[in-house]
Formats: structure tokens, C-alpha cells, sequence
């Protein structure tokens, strides 16, 4: 089976690139693609600024805090497993939405997707409410610690690697099964086996962003207690105002996420097939006999019941009397300013990181590697060090864009690049780099050849892309709260700033606006997308 | 199919931008016509919108000026103040720990304050440096208190000090938020009476004896209220304002009298900011809405809504909570709190914190 499915794909018969191909990239492009790449690294640059100002022996005392060696392996350890299990449930929820005959598959796409509209401080915050004194789940313990959080964000993340996964599984060539079954392999596992090979590249582009996440989230690990870099970097803002040991902290961060991405190369090469490439009739259908509404309960059972679990416990919420001070009319001005800063920082990042996913499938090199690490780094730091260090910047350099929605756009570009270069990126990837150079050889010149050929490649991933980056700035608190114009509010502010006070009656309101708005985003795009189909 | 879903997200796009655009732009034109009647100031608040908007909203009736609220943590805040120094778009800080406003203050990023303002507070509550340089002047009071389960607890037996907390009744029964800023300005003040060496005894002892670790107040408290543990180790408004939310909780304040940390009274202050870019109008804004906010009205509605001791002399204590001359045990100096690192170093050492 292994040689068969190899010979087909490696030999380029499907319209790959074949290994090793040395195109030099146009110098627009370079250039186009780099922008984004030296915006993500703004915030490193002024880390190491702020931790370069420490003497050698501040640093030093930084490095040597007891304790930080478990810290660094806790936060590592927490990321693999976030990662590994939000892979797990993706791959199964993708296999059965895009390879089966699920009934409801259009629904179950979406409900897969769903989770997104949670943000991860609203479910930790609904977990820690129904573990508490009066809550549904009392008396089963606190829900608290590494595995609580674990659940918590695997719950709510998942949708990152389910994403990518579909797109490749509803993509899976269907010889490569027929072959495999050809060569006496028995139907399901044969069909599973040629699957997960097929999808291997997804799954572990999926993983990897999972785990970038989880190693730069802050609400929930905070909430259920289960201290990573992250929590102690925003400890260390706190306490120290001097601001050096929370550099150092990042940056011992952005070594982590380097290791997360060479694991990432590492597991990939470890892929049956250099990379799921082109076949534009894809898609295999296992039937699933008796176990079809079983299995569309499982889907709901994942997609929807930590979503309902949460607006529910918000509705409850919402019925406390007394204490609660209402935010009014603040919810109305706060969904606009979310909703249109969420959607206009899609477009921004979907515009910019356009030509860094080109140059990435087209043009793979150290530009691009540089590239998508700056933007991965970008995705793992804490919002905090973001706002920070482009204020470091912009107040240098650029005062007048200083507090204006430009400053939160760029941020939340850099904080959300990861997500919109990997989507565009596995679009093109799976459209045949072929076309292009037909195109070529018939005459249209290379700008012509983009646009005719390149951009409609990019097309199926442009929704996908833009409804990562828009869910997840509807989401984004300290960048908004640190670097939005002063006197606006925004939906994520007003859920923050009551539950922090335990006001959860008028923190009900705008968690319900929140996940509504972003629920909206998710249905439009998935009835617009692939999703569907 | 592939170019209507790629013109499907060009017109989405191209919605979004004028969205904003428009969003943007009205803004602006109601800011101009606003601004051009009138001033506008802005504040940094490290206090809760739901809190303190409405005191804002009064001012802004009452004046005329304009107030541009940016609401955030209170040590987020006070670092993006550092790193924006005098360029900073600020007016006026309103945090709710005393330890921010002395590293801003520290770093020298306050005017000094009007004198009539801090004669309005007991000098307790007001930095040592605002008589001669720029400082900061208290607002409400937070004072500690100890939660305890009315079902499972008999006020009477009580811990009266932060020793007593330790006794072996105790071992296994008191939770408490080290992570929280009112925990550690706590072992702060007890690091600033005691010394380090005493403090460190205290938090070993702390652990040693079992106590239960939780995020923050409002979780000591529910922990409390379901019995996990019995007392918990907070500030006092939490309790007072989670009855309020949910009546028939069991659980009520104590304000332990011993004289140490365990009766600290921390604040929420206000100080003007050293600004680049401000002009005298601005700065006499800024200097009036500090005054408002430790004006009557203002105080009473601290008092009465968010269960706040007010500062100013002469007005009302929350109902249900003692006197503040009979809670602050007076000894403490707030300006010696503003040591968190150190304090944090203790505690990690002492391993209640990572």
C-alpha cells in the first residue's frame, strides 16, 4: 500500500510540486510576504530590548527562579496534550462530517466549528460556576489543575485542527483507496489507514496551532489554576513594573514555540507522503450502516454540548437578582465596535499574510521559514507582550497611529497571522502549481498567471482564513483593553470586567452577545465555505 | 464556484472596511462637535467599568467635560503608563491597589496633587510623596476580613490574628487566593511590620497546615459558601456583594482586631499624570475629577454600590461593616507595599506561589 500511494503522489502525477524544485521567488513577493513577517517580530525585538536593559545578574536570577524548570515542562506538557487530543477529536470529527454518510453533514460541519464562538475564559469561567456551590456538576470535586485546563482548552480548541483536517479529508483520493483495498487491505481500516496518511500534513499543521495557542492563552489556565509561562509572564507584569523578568519569561516562551514548530517539521516529515497535494475529485464515503445517528450523536455530543453547557449556565446567569449592574446600552456599542474591528482585522490579516502563504507553497524557503516562524511566534505570545511592545514601537515611531483601532488591527495581525497563513497556505497547496506554469507557457505573464490562476487557488482558503482571524479578535481581551482609542468598549471587555468582579448577572448579557455574534460568523462563513459541500 | 466564493469574501471585506470606516468616522465627528464645546480628559482605570462608570457619567453631567475612559487590570495599566512615560495620552490613573500607584509614582510619573485634595483624606490613606512631589491620594478603602462559613463556623472562636490562623483548629479548614493583589499586599504589609524572616515563617506554616490554594476572591468565597473550606482569608466587599447577587449564602465577614497585617486596610487612589502633551485646561480637569471622586455623592455611592469603605472624611461605612477607624489596624504605611516583586519572591520561596 505504501509503495503504491507513494509512487502515485511522489511521481507528481497529481499535479505536486516536485521535491527540491529551485524557482527563485519574484522580488515583489519577497518583499509583500516579508511584511507581515516583521510585523510579528516587532514584539520580539522589543523583548529582547527590555530583557537586555537587566544586568547580567538580574537575568541570571530570572533564569535561576526555583521552580522554573517544572514550569517551563508544565507549559510544554500542557500544549502536547491540548494539541495531541484536540488532533484526536478533530481527526474523528472530520473523517465522519467529510468521509461519511453522516446524516445532517451540513449541520454537523458546522456544529464541529462551533466551540470557536466560545472564548476560552467564558468556558473556564462556566466550568468553575457548575463545580461551585450550587453548579450541576458539585460534589464531582473542583474542577481545577493541569487536566482541568487540559479539558477546558481541548474542549474549546479543538475546531483549529478540525478545520485544515476536513478540508484535506473531503480531498482524499479516492485510487488511493481503491489501490490500497486492491492490494488486500480490509475496507474500514484500509479506508482509515489511507485517510489519516492522506490527511497527516492537517493533522499536524492543526496540532501544531493548537498547541501555539494553548501555550500563549491566559483566561482559562488562570481560572482553573494551572500555572504556565504564560500566567507567570502576566504575573511578572504585574508585580515586577520594571518589565525585565517578564521579557526574559517571553522569551523562554519563544523558545518553546520554536521547539513546537521544529517537533512540528519533525512529525511531518514523518508523513507517508511529502504533502497532501491536488486531486480535484476527491472525497470517500464510508457508509456507516446502523452506527450513522449514533454517530451524529457523537458529534453533537462534542460540537454542541460544551457550547450549550456555557450558555446555559450564562441564561442562569442572567436570572440572578439584585447586585447586578446593568452595561445597558454599553452591549449595543460594544457587539459594533467587536463585530467591525473582529471583521476588518480578518481582511487586514487575510490581505497581508496572502503573500507570505504564496511564497510558502510556491516558493518554500528561508524567507518563508522566517516568515512563518515570526508569525507563529506571534500567535503563541501573550496579548500583553503584543500591546506592549508595538506601543514601545508606535510611540517611537509612529505617534499618530498611537491608540487608534490601526494599532489594535496590527495586533491583532500579529497575535492572529499563524491562523490566516495556515488556511490560505493548505488551499494552495491542494490546487495544482501546474495551472500556473500552463499559464505561463501560454502566454500570460507572471502577473497575469497570479491572477488568473494563483488567486482563484487562494480563494477556497480566503473564508476559512478570514473566519479564524475574525472569531478570534471578537475574542482577544489585553491587546483591546491596552491599546484600543481610550473611552470605546468592546464585548470581550464588559465579560471581563464584571466576571472579574463577580458580577455575574451583567456578565451574562454580553458572554450571550459574544458567542451569538461569533456563532452568526461561524454559520455564514460555513454556509458560504467548504464546509458543506 | 471558486470565483463566487472568492467574490463572496472580497465583498465581505469591503463591507467590513466601510463598517468601520463609518464606525470610525462618526466617532470622530461626534468627538470634534463634543470637543469643540467642551474638554475632554482621559482616564486610565484599573477599576471595573461596571463599578465606576457611573461616577464618570455624573462628573461628565456635572462639568461638562468630556471623560474618555480606557478600562483595564490595574497592573496592566500601570505597566503600559511606564512604557509610554510622558508621551502617555493620560490624564488621570484611578487604580485599585496601592502598590501600582507607588510604582508609578516611583518611576515619577505624577503631578502633585492639590492640597485641598489631600486634606480631604486621613493622611493614612494618602502617599508620603504627594506633599512634596507628585503622589497619589486614596479613594475607597479595601479592608481584610476573614469569610467563614455560618453553618460550619461559630463566630465566637474566630482567629483574632493572623497568627491564631495558624492554630491546628484550623489545619486543613482555610483557603485563600495568593495569586490575588490582596492577598500579597497583605504579606507585603506583614513584610513591611514584621520582616521578611517572620513573613516566611507565616506562609510556611500557612501551607504546612493545609490551607487551600484558589484563583481569587470571589472563589475563597465560594469555596467557603460550599464548605470546601471553612474561612477564607480576603478582602471584605466580595462577600458583601455576593450576598447581594445571591441572598441566603451562608457566609459573613469578620474583621479580625489583632494588631498585624491581618487588618490592613489597602485603597483604590487616584493621581494626575505627568503629561507631554497637556495644556493647563486639561490638567485643571484632571484635578477635578479627582476631587469628585472623593466628593459626597461619589463616596456615598462607593459606599452603598460597590461596598467600599469611602475616604473622605465624614461619610458613611457600607451598611453591615464596621467602622473604618475600628478595622485599620493604623500601623501599616500603604507606601510599603509597592515592594510585590520582593514579595513575590518571598512567597515563591515560601511555596505558595510557583
Amino acid at each position: 500500500m505504501d509503495t503504491g500511494g507513494a509512487a502515485v503522489v511522489r511521481g507528481g502525477g497529481l499535479g505536486g510540486i516536485a521535491p527540491g524544485r529551485a524557482r527563485r521567488a519574484p522580488i515583489m513577493l519577497l518583499i509583500a510576504a516579508s511584511v507581515v513577517g516583521v510585523l510579528a517580530a516587532l514584539p520580539v525585538v522589543y523583548l529582547f530590548v527590555r530583557a537586555l536593559e537587566a544586568g547580567g545578574g538580574e537575568l541570571a536570577e530570572t533564569l535561576r527562579r526555583p521552580g522554573l524548570l517544572v514550569l517551563v515542562l508544565r507549559t510544554a506538557a500542557l500544549a502536547g496534550v491540548v494539541a495531541g487530543a484536540s488532533v484526536a477529536i478533530a481527526f474523528v470529527l472530520a473523517v465522519l462530517t467529510a468521509a461519511t454518510d453522516l446524516p445532517l453533514r451540513r449541520l454537523s460541519s458546522v456544529v464541529s466549528v462551533l466551540p470557536l464562538a466560545v472564548p476560552c475564559y467564558v468556558g473556564a469561567s462556566a466550568v468553575v460556576g457548575l463545580s461551585g456551590p450550587g453548579g450541576v456538576l458539585e460534589g464531582m470535586g473542583t474542577a481545577r489543575g493541569f487536566w482541568a485546563a487540559a479539558v477546558v482548552l481541548t474542549l474549546f480548541v479543538f475546531p483549529l485542527a478540525y478545520l485544515p483536517l476536513r478540508a484535506s479529508i473531503s480531498r482524499v483520493d479516492p485510487r488511493l483507496v481503491d489501490a490500497a483495498r486492491s492490494l488486500g487491505e480490509s475496507g474500514l481500516g484500509a479506508t482509515l489507514r489511507v485517510i489519516l496518511a492522506w490527511s497527516w500534513p492537517a493533522c499536524v499543521g492543526g496540532g501544531v496551532l493548537v498547541g501555539l495557542y494553548t501555550l500563549g492563552e491566559f483566561g482559562a489556565v488562570t481560572m482553573l489554576r494551572c500555572d504556565t509561562l504564560t500566567a507567570v509572564i502576566y504575573e511578572q507584569y504585574r508585580s515586577s513594573f520594571s518589565r525585565t523578568g517578564a521579557a526574559v519569561s517571553s522569551l523562554l516562551l519563544v523558545v518553546l514555540v520554536l521547539a513546537l514548530l521544529g517537533v512540528g517539521g519533525l512529525l511531518r516529515r514523518r508523513g507517508k507522503w511529502s504533502s497532501a497535494r491536488g486531486s480535484s475529485r476527491g472525497g470517500v464515503t464510508l457508509r456507516l450502516g446502523a452506527w450513522r445517528w449514533p454517530a451524529f450523536a457523537l458529534v453533537m455530543l462534542i460540537g454542541a454540548g460544551p457550547v450549550l453547557l456555557v450558555v446555559l449556565t450564562l441564561l442562569s446567569w442572567l436570572g440572578y437578582e439584585g447586585g447586578a449592574v446593568g452595561v445597558g446600552g454599553g452591549l449595543w456599542a460594544g457587539a459594533a465596535t467587536s463585530a467591525s474591528v473582529a471583521i476588518a482585522a480578518g481582511v487586514a490579516c487575510v490581505l497581508m499574510t496572502a503573500p507570505a502563504a504564496v511564497l510558502a507553497a510556491r516558493y518554500p524557503g528561508r524567507v518563508s521559514g522566517l516568515v512563518e516562524r515570526a508569525v507563529s511566534t506571534g500567535f503563541a505570545l501573550p496579548g500583553i507582550v503584543v500591546a506592549l511592545g508595538l506601543a514601545f514601537f508606535a510611540l517611537r515611531a509612529t505617534p499618530f497611529v498611537y491608540q487608534t483601532w490601526a494599532m489594535v488591527i496590527a495586533a491583532f495581525v500579529v497575535l492572529f497571522a499563524a491562523q490566516s497563513l495556515m488556511a490560505l497556505r493548505a488551499s494552495l497547496e491542494r490546487s495544482p502549481v501546474r495551472l500556473e506554469e500552463a499559464a505561463r507557457t501560454l502566454g500570460r505573464g507572471p502577473v497575469g498567471a497570479f491572477v488568473g490562476v494563483t488567486l482563484p487557488g487562494l480563494a477556497p482558503g480566503i473564508g476559512a482564513a478570514w473566519v479564524l482571524v475574525t472569531l478570534s479578535a471578537m475574542k482577544e481581551l489585553p491587546a483591546m483593553l491596552l491599546l484600543s482609542p481610550a473611552g470605546s468598549v468592546s464585548l470581550a471587555e464588559l465579560v471581563w470586567s464584571s466576571t472579574r468582579e463577580a458580577m455575574f448577572a451583567s456578565a451574562a448579557a454580553p458572554g450571550l452577545a459574544l458567542i451569538g455574534v461569533s456563532a452568526g460568523l461561524v454559520w455564514l462563513v460555513a454556509m458560504r465555505e467548504g464546509l458543506t459541500r | 464556484m471558486g470565483y463566487k466564493r472568492y467574490a463572496f469574501a472580497v465583498i465581505a471585506g469591503i463591507a467590513a472596511v466601510f463598517a468601520l470606516a463609518m464606525h470610525a468616522g462618526f466617532g470622530r465627528a461626534e468627538d470634534g462637535a463634543r470637543e469643540a464645546a467642551s474638554l475632554s480628559i482621559t482616564v486610565y482605570s484599573g477599576r471595573a467599568r461596571q463599578l465606576v462608570a457611573p461616577v464618570f457619567e455624573s462628573f461628565e453631567r456635572e462639568t461638562g467635560i468630556r471623560v474618555r475612559v480606557r478600562y483595564g487590570g490595574t497592573a496592566e495599566l500601570a505597566a503600559l503608563l511606564l512604557e509610554e512615560g510622558a508621551r502617555t495620552p493620560a490624564d488621570v490613573f484611578f487604580a485599585q491597589d496601592a502598590g501600582a500607584l507607588a510604582a508609578v509614582e516611583r518611576a515619577g510619573r505624577f503631578r502633585p496633587l492639590p492640597e485641598s485634595l489631600r486634606r480631604t483624606v486621613d493622611p493614612r490613606f494618602v502617599s508620603r510623596a504627594s506633599e512634596t512631589g507628585g503622589g497619589w491620594v486614596g479613594v475607597t478603602g479595601r479592608a481584610r476580613a476573614i469569610v467563614y462559613n455560618t453553618d460550619l463556623v461559630d463566630p465566637a472562636a474566630l482567629p483574632q490574628t493572623l497568627e491564631e490562623v495558624l492554630g491546628g483548629e484550623w489545619a486543613g479548614k482555610v483557603g485563600y487566593p495568593p495569586s490575588n493583589a490582596s492577598f500579597q499586599a497583605m504579606v507585603s504589609a506583614m513584610r513591611a511590620r514584621d520582616g521578611d524572616e517572620k513573613t516566611i515563617e507565616w506562609l510556611r506554616a500557612l501551607r504546612a497546615s493545609g490551607a487551600k490554594t484558589y484563583a481569587n476572591n470571589t472563589e475563597t468565597v465560594r469555596a467557603v459558601a460550599s464548605g470546601e473550606v471553612a474561612i477564607g482569608l480576603v478582602n471584605h466587599y466580595y462577600a458583601l456583594r455576593m450576598l447581594a447577587e445571591t441572598p441566603g449564602l451562608s457566609v459573613a465577614n469578620f474583621y479580625m482586631t489583632g494588631d498585624d497585617a491581618g487588618s490592613l486596610v489597602n485603597v483604590s487612589g487616584v493621581g494626575l499624570m505627568q503629561r507631554r502633551r497637556g495644556t493647563d485646561a486639561t490638567r485643571d480637569a484632571a484635578a477635578k475629577l479627582a476631587e469628585y471622586l472623593l466628593s459626597e455623592s461619589a463616596q456615598r455611592y462607593f459606599a452603598t454600590e460597590t461596598f467600599e469603605y469611602p475616604l473622605a472624611r465624614g461619610v458613611e461605612p457600607p451598611t453591615g461593616a464596621p467602622a473604618l477607624e475600628r478595622v485599620g489596624a493604623g500601623t501599616v504605611d500603604l507606601n510599603a507595599l509597592s515592594d510585590l516583586e520582593g514579595t513575590l519572591r518571598l512567597m515563591s520561596r515560601a511555596g505558595v506561589l510557583p
